[in-house]
């Protein structure tokens, strides 16, 4: 069974008087647990315990990533079959003197990808063979467009075969900056496309986000133009090292995780920024650890030290604590998130963990503090309450997303959810 | 030769029958480095023949020659039902009740249901025999801590600022930056700090599992959280980081925090 996580309800005959939600008090690193009755005015923590009852730990929701050294952007595969054997192409030559592009897809339709070729052109499927890229050279310029060869994601945001997804045209006229030469290739592992093309002050280069889905806004991950001789990714595709031609005083190091901001990350030892000057001589980049701090190994002539990667560690497990006054069907509608102190379930949970071992290993449970402060002034005396807690893993989806949970309902039966019935004193 | 029997009573407070494989091992004191009960313990151990473990109804006795001992013991313990576990220890030499001698066991116990428990037991000898003390382990805290208030700014590294434990609402979106140390003195090895909760009322926060490899007396690094105050509500709450590291359990780090609002004064 993989993770199954667990917050245990009361005995059979009260369910709703779970001990694994505690009210008490955090002072230093000792939880004293308080009664039922909490006393008005006074400030109050939540301690709730998690297990996992499945034979896997808890995954985190970034990595772990593949380790190992940098290497470059992915070639192109050139020809009319597939990388993967699954579509293939076609020029046709028509009555009329002009070529067109064919794609004959799994499904065995054809499908017009370009019509009217120029006399120079270059086909070349990508590394996975689910995009066709069309290189066209007219009018002194090049303009690189990209199609879909196969289904890529589901619904209505899924490419298919034969589909534009995405074209660049680089022009001398348009800019007269830039030069109409272009090298193409892709992100190890990712779907990305990744451009480089000349400028007067050197190379530039992009790289676009092909995935179905992304907002065409958001497609363009990395827009830069700066004299650059050499471009290095992480074993992941998760992260690109741009190496100066000239001079590799200034490497810049770009996160190509969502969400991205296009801008040089600086460079970090333990969160601490650092310069990113590195001697001369050979220089590799090395992933040593999927995220975090001191994730990537820098070797120049003067040594090799570690720094910190951009792609943060993120939480495996996540606790919300709900408080319901006015309902006995609980839900996230009528519940209200502490302390976060709104009803929603899109809110941030309200504590994290940061992982759980497998069931029968030490670390298979762990308890999350929640700072309840809201009760010392919040419900009035004698008012009767359920706090209701519920855990979920992060891993895959938005760590607001509640997992497991099917819809709004907070159900005692839902192994993940559990209560605890409060009364306030005088 | 001369045996003990030190029993432990186990306990199935489930609804359902559950297996349960003990195990037994000797420990070394050295296992509890710093620990106060067991630094309080004779300093010379227990010359042993043998140990193991054997299952018995309560207040049974049981000739030695009768019994066999195993390292390993598999248990069924029937819903809502309790059985015996005994640790049974031979001695090679004879106490001698001029010099105290001590000796450490870890029963360890794994359920079929995918729980986990045991017990660490400490036998002593006293007046020539030897007597048994169940220990609770004092948890050993990260010596981690939190170096001056946490600062607000835009970006998620170093913030050379001095910071606040009053948080403005009109700082709006960034990051909650945590200055932290290694107050101990001597080298953590795989340090896990993470953020558990930001008790600020409408505050939007996220948090981050920071890792280091080790972290030497002394040194510092610094964590950093987004948080958006925008829809914030003014009043006091605080910041929960939870710390541990190989040789230390998990540790809570507190920190007290105000949110206000500049505009509103």
């Amino acid at each position: 069974m993989p993770v199954r996580i667990e917050i245990q309800d009361g005995p059979a005959s009260a369910l709703w008087m779970s001990t694994a939600v505690m009210p008490g008090t955090l002072s230093g690193n000792s939880f004293t647990p308080r009664s039922n009755a909490l006393p008005r005015n006074q400030r109050f923590d939540f301690r709730i315990s998690v297990r996992n009852t499945g034979n896997e730990a808890t995954l985190q929701p970034v990595g772990p990533g593949p380790t190992g050294p940098f290497q470059t952007a992915e070639a192109l595969v050139g020809g009319l079959i597939s990388p993967n054997g699954n579509t293939h192409l076609e020029v046709f030559h028509n009555p009329a003197q002009f070529s067109d592009l064919l794609l004959h897809d799994a499904a065995g339709s054809v499908l017009q990808l370009y019509s009217v070729l120029p006399a120079s052109y270059a086909i070349a499927y990508s590394p996975s063979g689910r995009y066709v890229v069309l290189q066209l050279q007219q009018l002194g310029g090049v303009t690189i467009n990209v199609y879909a060869a196969e289904t890529v994601g589901s619904g209505s945001t899924a490419w298919r075969p034969g589909q534009l997804v995405y074209t660049y045209a680089i022009s001398p006229q348009a800019s007269s900056t830039q030069q109409a030469s272009s090298g193409i290739g892709f992100v190890p592992t990712r779907e990305m496309l990744f451009l480089t093309w000349s400028e007067v002050s050197g190379a530039a280069f992009g790289v676009i986000d092909l995935a179905p889905g992304v907002a065409a806004t958001a497609r363009v991950q990395i827009w830069h133009t700066s004299g650059v001789g050499q471009f290095l990714f992480s074993p992941g595709g998760d992260l690109l090292v741009s190496v100066p031609a000239t001079s590799i005083s200034l490497v810049s190091l770009y996160s190509l995780r969502a969400p991205i901001s296009g801008a040089a990350w600086p460079w970090r030892s333990k969160g601490m920024q650092v310069a990113a000057a590195v001697g001369g001589g050979a220089l590799s980049f090395t992933q040593v650890k999927a995220t975090g701090f001191d994730a990537i190994r820098v070797t120049d002539a003067n040594g090799s030290r570690t720094i910190d990667s951009p792609t943060p560690s993120l939480p495996a497990v996540a606790v919300n604590l709900w408080v319901d006054r006015s309902s006995t069907v609980f839900s996230t509608l009528s519940a209200t998130q502490y302390p976060m102190g709104v009803a929603s379930n899109m809110n941030p949970p309200s504590a994290f963990i940061d992982r759980l071992a497998a069931a029968g290993q030490s670390g298979a449970s762990a308890d999350a503090i929640v700072d309840a402060n809201w009760l010392a002034v919040t419900p009035p005396p004698g008012e009767h309450f359920c706090a209701i807690a519920e855990a979920f893993t992060t891993s895959g989806t938005l760590p607001a997303d509640p997992r497991h949970r099917s819809g709004t309902a907070l159900s005692l039966s839902e192994p993940q959810i559990a209560q605890r019935n409060l009364v306030v004193g005088p | 030769m001369k045996t003990f029997q030190f029993p432990v009573t186990v306990t199935n407070h489930s609804d359902t029958d559950v297996d349960s494989l003990w195990t037994v091992r000797a420990l070394k004191r050295s296992f509890f480095k710093g620990d106060p009960l067991i630094s309080a313990l004779p300093g010379k151990t227990v010359e042993l023949a043998s140990f193991g473990l054997v299952s018995v109804t309560p207040n049974q006795l049981l000739c030695r020659k009768d019994i066999k001992l195993a390292e390993k013991l598999k248990l069924r313990l029937a819903a809502h039902s309790s059985q015996s576990v005994s640790l049974v220890v031979d001695l090679a030499t004879a106490l001698d009740p001029a010099r105290p001698q001590a000796a450490l066991f870890a029963l360890e116990e794994r359920r079929s249901d995918g729980s986990t428990g045991g017990v660490v037991i400490a036998l002593s000898s006293v007046a020539g025999s030897l007597v048994a003390q169940s220990i609770d382990l004092a948890p050993q805290p990260s010596p981690l801590v939190v170096l001056g208030a946490p600062c607000l700014q835009p970006v998620d590294y170093f913030c050379r600022q001095a910071g606040s434990a009053m948080l403005d609402r009109q700082h709006g979106a960034g990051y909650l930056g945590v200055l932290l140390s290694n107050g101990g003195s001597t080298t953590l090895k795989k340090v896990v700090l993470y953020l558990e909760c930001l008790g600020l009322a409408g505050a939007r926060w996220e948090s981050r599992v920071y890792e280091l490899d080790s972290l030497t007396p002394g040194e510092q690094f610094f964590a950093a959280f987004p948080l958006d105050l925008s829809a914030a509500e003014t009043g006091a709450g605080s910041l929960t980081l939870v710390a541990y590291d190989a040789k230390h359990d998990r540790t809570r780090l507190r920190v007290e925090l105000t949110v206000i609002d500049s505009r509103r004064r």
